[in-house]
């Protein structure tokens, strides 16, 4: 990226102070002209020694810094495979999504559901849990009350609503 | 094959693409989070997401003369790393001891020399710090690195600048007082 000023000795200050004393840190676009500059002015220069110094201990830390080779390796393996498994997770349910979404399969699922949704709503529709909850209430009630209820009751009656039933039976006899 | 066309071959789901993507900057990718952590499992975790993000995402790179995919890729790690330490409340003084990594060889090196230097750099500004990891430890170019951080390349040039003046008045006038100490313990 070429820096909007000329490269003059001010910039090539600059770019000691800012990229230090090596060169090859400098942008590479200005870098030959700075170099040029560099060479004949002694003010210039005389900034080199403590750039230089700095940069060498900052290398010190780049060097203990540094992590191994093999262990990126084994790392970029690693992501590798998590990749390649997750796309052929995907390409497995990808397709079933797919064929599930297909219209004709999700017409045939909406007719069914309408289907469901009407039959359970109808008034009087018996589950076989209603049922089984009837019939139970009957044994609980002869249980209770000493009386097998024979009469046919609706099965939409609570417990409570046959205990009733059976005391008006009662009353009437 | 350059960078640009492996993340092309990346945005089509194109495994050995990226298989060469990641081996190609793992390495420099982890070297860059380590600066910010030194906890080997966080470091692995960081990088592995990062990459994750760019199997993910890479559709979202815009082939643009002013934006490289290295400097889209660091910016995701850059991105990622500025989150973790704000969500784990890690301030430039929370130093962790230097790494278990250390080779004989390195331990060879001036112990306290180093420590200084690494407890220095810890203590710059976070986007100072940033801007000297990119561009001195990275090697990235100037306009990658302000790419990177989202800022422009006068802005990056300022805060090298300022770095290296903190880390040129705290460590080189250090070094001076040490070895005033040794001259006179010698003497």
């Amino acid at each position: 990226m070429k820096y909007d000023q000329p490269t003059n000795n001010d910039r090539v200050k600059q770019l000691i102070n800012t990229y230090g004393a090596n060169p090859d840190s400098w942008p590479a676009d200005e870098r030959e002209a700075a170099v040029a500059l560099l060479k004949n002015a002694s003010e210039l220069q005389s900034l080199l020694g403590p750039a230089k110094e700095l940069d060498n201990l900052l290398t010190i830390d780049k060097q203990t810094t540094t992590l191994r080779t093999e262990y990126a390796s084994v790392l970029a393996n690693k992501v590798s495979t998590i990749v390649k498994s997750e796309s052929a997770t995907s390409s497995r349910v990808l397709p079933m999504l797919r064929n599930f979404l297909y219209p004709r399969y999700a017409i045939a699922f909406s007719v069914l559901l309408v289907a469901t949704l009407v039959i359970y709503m109808t008034p009087g529709h018996q589950t076989e849990l209603n049922i089984a909850q009837s019939e139970f209430d009957r044994w609980m009630l002869a249980q209770v009350t000493g009386v097998t209820f024979e009469e046919e009751t609706p099965v939409e009656l609570g417990f409570m609503e046959l205990v009733e039933l059976e005391v008006d039976a009662d009353l009437s006899i | 094959m350059n960078d640009a066309q492996l993340l092309a071959g990346i945005s089509r789901q194109n495994h050995d693409d990226f298989a060469e993507f990641v081996s190609r900057y793992m390495l420099s990718i982890m070297n860059f989070i380590h600066r910010y952590f030194s906890n080997h499992a966080q470091v692995e975790d960081i990088a592995q997401d990062v990459f994750l993000k760019v199997w993910q995402h890479a559709s979202q790179w815009r082939p643009k003369a002013d934006s490289s995919p290295r400097a889209w890729l660091y910016r995701i790690a850059y991105n990622r790393c500025i989150d973790t330490l704000r969500q784990q409340k890690i301030t430039s003084n929370d130093i962790d001891t230097l790494a278990n990594h250390i080779t004989p060889e390195q331990l060879l090196l001036d112990d306290s020399k180093q420590q200084q230097v690494t407890l220095a750099i810890q203590q710059l500004p976070e986007r100072q710090r940033a801007a000297l990891y990119l561009c001195t430890y990275q090697g990235l170019s100037n306009k990658e690195a302000a790419d990177t951080m989202v800022i422009s390349v006068e802005a990056l040039e300022s805060l090298l600048s300022r770095a290296r003046r903190q880390l040129r008045s705290q460590l080189l006038s250090e070094n001076e007082v040490e070895t005033d100490e040794i001259r006179s313990a010698n003497q």
